[in-house]
């Protein structure tokens, strides 16, 4: 009989600093990766600390480790924070439904996100750049507050290598810095400044519920996204994982488990409650 | 009884109607006959539902602290003696504005234990209502704005019962007999926090409970994380408490949380000279630096 | 299983709870306490109080207690030594029986069984409800707050019951409905006599004040209406109805320990608390006690019986009975048929 409360431990291969309070944690188990699909997401914990629910932030294609980003404001993440290369990291999971690539297949792709909501987007954007030519047009625009505050740096110029892609980076206006050279703007404005159609395209947005409400709100109206179109993804607070503790329980929806990845027009169908 | 309804609607339809405040918070009639329940009336037609009687169990300032409540700016309040104590501890802390708050004080004779109403108890005497209504100074509030008359009879005490007598018997008690009977009615804890949220003046934005840097108070409902919990409660009230008693009335696994808080209550008077509640002016007892305290750290 | 029925005099109930005692079962009873009457673990027949309605708190402690160890820790340099909770409680591993509880109580158990069992399985629940019998005791007057009628049950209803009792005229009726009740009877036959159906007596028709039907009804197309704020301006947020209810399941996560060494647990939590739902950002969606009491209305009335078919509630008026600001759920969901 399985205690489905027990976690595996994890390895931690690599340690990245993201920005002045993010950090980006790459795990093995017994020395390799574990199955996922893009969107779905772990309980990690400093045994002693308590766990913290974090979306996978890597391709689960490349399979030298699996990774997730957080940033440091809990008891928990302040525990996670400590750790160094070498040590382990409990891990319970993968929880959760995943981004449904067979209806991305040979589509436009738009990925947007918003600070360290970008980290889901990353997972299922690398996976879809592995096998770039089951998709058509890949578009990503990322946004955070300052320049600062962007994750993932170092990926920026892998993103662009890849064929038919088009990386935009973006912060709002007061967050850039002298040299920067990205675009200035917040992620909706500068989203409908794309020459974008909603026509055979799917969009994947994540980040805080204010830049996804507009988001949202550009691509249906200014754009002609038809709302099953475009994928989200819940951050609810959660416990379990497992669709017993009750927290994540918005309308009819365990976001554990039914989610977190929701439609927009699932999203819709949702009470006000999240 | 009508009389004295009739008197506290009036109250209340001129406060509203004369636009003094925007909701009157008091009681009305309840699920059965033998309970009242608190009534939020913001519309002067609506104050015919206001009530009292010796069932009008629960402390109504314990709704100041709502952030809901709070939204409503100038509050007309119906209160009995004790809960008006609260009201004054909370303008003391800074919690409340003397302005703020029109009191509707009822004069009160006592109220009868809810699990005796419960069962259909009817009868005001000193053996149906609670402790607190046996050591009641103030039947008639310490401060009021309206004071609605009482038309029952005084409470009669015979002197025969004893409230609280658990106090003395625990006194006695050697400190690991005292420790033992805790630990019992501890380990009947749930966790609900009923005490806290029933308490008029738990009104922490956020209880030293939901804190977990560092971690205060064990998250278990067992032996540790009980007594910690009731123990750092009970400091956290010393010398505030005014002894109203709901966190005892709601506590759905009955733990005696009144002998405690009477206890720390006598302490605080017989060390300080302290009642809590009394006076809107006075500082907290706790809260105040005298140089004719008694500890001598303080010097 | 085929129901069987029997009789049995009021003495020889007696003597086959006492002789369950007597075989090591634990047998938790509605028992006096404090002034109240709860559930508690009684060392002979007599302590069981069989003549109040319902005890103030449920027995759902013994499904899913108040703190589970889900397991153990050590550490050393960067090793982890992970106890598993589960063998603990197969360690401990008890047998239980629930004896005197009512029909509501009974149904508790195979209604939260469905969420801890869809998809993944909570083996610490399911232990805990295989290793548990349920005698219950048939009611023959609800109060003012019972509602079990109208959750699909009823003061006689057997579901979630391995024996259900039926006071006779210092007699008990009794109905096995399990195997479970069987084989505990089993062995203590001599004190029960097999009887026909047609021998037992014929259910009341009991009569329901609202249907549940139109609860849900209001609750699918009324997220955002005023009467969930006007009427929960009273809730003081104590989490009373979550924590003595028999249903209400949810829990929290916590560790405990230090650096060397601690535990996983998990608590007992209420969707009642502002916290529950705060997120490490500040956002809360849950900002008011009313939105937190619709929540409590949804699970119960809405949600869970879309996905489990059953609702969340067996209408036993706790929450009611003990809140200390007298909220009554029972008016509350009549009211919510009422604005359908």
């Amino acid at each position: 009989m399985e205690n489905i409360y027990l976690p595996k431990l994890a390895e931690i291969k690599e340690i990245i600093q993201e920005t002045k309070d993010t950090k980006t944690i790459r795990l093995t188990i017994n020395g390799s990766d574990i199955y996922f699909l893009p969107g779905q997401f772990g309980e990690f914990s400093v045994i002693g600390e308590g766990e913290s629910t974090f979306g996978f932030s890597s391709s689960p294609l490349r399979k030298e480790f699996f990774e997730f980003s957080f940033r440091t404001s809990g008891r928990a993440t302040t525990g996670i924070n400590g750790l160094n290369p070498g040590d382990k990291l409990s891990f319970r999971g993968p929880y959760g439904n995943y981004f449904d690539t067979s209806k991305m297949k040979g589509k436009n792709l738009i990925f947007i996100g918003g600070g360290i909501g970008m980290a889901p987007v990353k997972s299922i954007l690398e996976y879809c750049f592995d096998e770039r030519d089951d998709y058509g047009k890949i578009t990503v625009l990322y946004g955070a507050r300052t320049v600062g505050d962007l994750l993932y740096k170092n990926a920026f110029d892998d993103w662009r290598k890849y064929k038919n892609t088009e990386v935009v980076i973006t912060v709002d206006p007061g967050g850039e810095t002298a040299d920067w050279t990205g675009k200035t703007g917040f992620v909706p404005a500068i989203l409908e400044q794309l020459p974008l159609k909603g026509e055979n395209s799917i969009a994947i947005v994540c980040g805080p519920p204010v830049m996804i409400k507009f988001a949202l709100k550009s691509l249906e109206e200014k754009m002609g996204f038809d709302k099953k179109d475009i994928i989200t993804t819940l951050e609810n607070r959660m416990k379990c994982g497992l669709g017993k503790c009750g927290r994540c329980n918005v309308g009819s929806v365990y976001v554990c488990k039914d989610g977190p990845v929701f439609t927009a027009e699932e999203l819709e169908n949702l009470p006000n409650d999240f | 009884m009508a009389n004295t309804d009739e008197k506290l609607q009036k109250i209340a339809k001129d406060l509203l109607e004369g636009g003094e405040v925007s909701l009157v918070i008091g009681y009305t009639k309840g699920s059965i006959p033998q309970r009242m329940r608190p009534v939020f009336i913001t519309k002067a037609q609506d104050a015919s539902r206001l009530s009292f009687s010796c069932y009008a169990v629960q402390d109504l300032a314990v709704f100041l602290k709502k952030p809901e409540v709070k939204k409503f700016g100038k509050i007309g309040i119906v209160v009995k003696g004790c809960d008006e104590k609260a009201i004054n501890a909370l303008i003391q802390e800074y919690q409340l504005l003397r302005d703020d708050i029109k009191i509707i004080g009822m004069e009160c004779n006592g109220i009868i234990r809810q699990n005796l109403a419960d069962k259909g108890e009817a009868a005001v005497s000193e053996t149906t209502v609670y402790d607190k209504c046996l050591i009641c100074n103030e039947h008639t509030p310490v401060l009021y704005d309206y004071l609605v008359p009482s038309e029952n009879q005084k409470l009669n005490l015979s002197g025969n019962i004893k409230p609280y007598a658990k106090i003395e018997e625990l006194d006695s008690m050697s400190a690991e007999d005292k420790s033992a009977f805790w630990k019992k009615e501890f380990d009947k804890c749930l966790k609900c926090y009923a005490c806290r949220q029933a308490c008029p003046l738990c009104y922490c934005s956020r209880c030293i409970v939901e804190k977990n840097m560092p971690q205060w108070i064990d998250t278990n409902i067992e032996e540790t994380g009980n007594a910690q919990w009731n123990l750092i409660r009970a400091y956290h009230l010393s010398g505030r408490c005014i002894g109203c008693g709901e966190c005892e009335r709601a506590c759905p696994v009955n733990i005696p949380l009144m002998l405690i808080n009477e206890k720390m209550a006598r302490d605080t008077y017989s060390l300080f000279g302290n009642k809590s509640g009394l006076d809107i002016n006075a500082k907290p007892v706790f809260g105040v630096f005298s140089e004719s305290d008694f500890n001598e750290f303080i010097k | 299983m085929q129901e069987k029925y029997f009789e049995t005099e009021a003495e020889n109930l007696q003597k086959f709870v006492d002789s369950l005692i007597a075989d090591n079962f634990d047998v938790i009873a509605p028992k006096d306490k404090d002034g109240d009457v709860f559930y508690g673990k009684i060392d002979k027949f007599i302590d069981a109080n069989l003549s109040i309605l319902l005890p103030k708190v449920s027995y759902k402690e013994y499904l899913l207690p108040k703190t589970e160890t889900l397991f153990e820790y050590s550490l050393s340099g960067t090793d982890v030594n992970i106890k598993d909770g589960l063998d603990m409680y197969y360690g401990e591993n008890k047998k239980r029986v629930i004896f005197g509880g009512r029909p509501c109580d009974a149904a508790s158990g195979p209604i939260m069984e469905k969420v801890f069992n869809w998809d993944y399985k909570d083996e610490f629940f399911n232990e805990r409800f295989k290793n548990l019998t349920i005698i219950s005791m048939a009611c023959e007057k609800p109060d003012n707050y019972c509602f079990c009628t109208e959750m699909q049950l009823s003061p006689e209803s057997s579901y979630g019951s391995d024996i259900l009792l039926k006071r006779g005229d210092n007699m008990y009726y009794v109905s096995v409905l399990s195997e479970k009740g069987l084989s505990l009877i089993t062995p203590h036959l001599s004190l029960f006599k097999e009887i026909s159906r047609d021998r037992m007596p014929a259910g009341k028709d009991w009569k329901k004040v609202f249907e549940i039907g139109k609860t849900k009804s209001f609750l699918d197309k009324n997220f955002e209406h005023n009467y969930f704020q006007d009427r929960f301006l009273s809730c003081i947020g104590c989490g009373i109805c979550t924590y003595t209810c028999p249903t209400c399941h949810c829990f929290d996560i916590q560790d405990e320990g230090n650096l060397k060494e601690g535990r996983r647990i998990r608590n007992w939590d209420s969707c009642q608390f502002a916290i529950f739902t705060l997120h490490t950002s500040g956002h809360n969606p849950r900002v008011t006690q009313g939105d937190r009491y619709r929540q409590r209305l949804m699970h119960k009335f809405k949600i869970y019986n879309e996905k489990f078919n059953k609702y969340l509630c067996v209408g036993c008026g706790r929450c009611s009975r003990n809140c200390p600001e007298d909220i009554d759920i029972k008016e509350i969901a009549g009211d919510l048929a009422g604005l359908i």
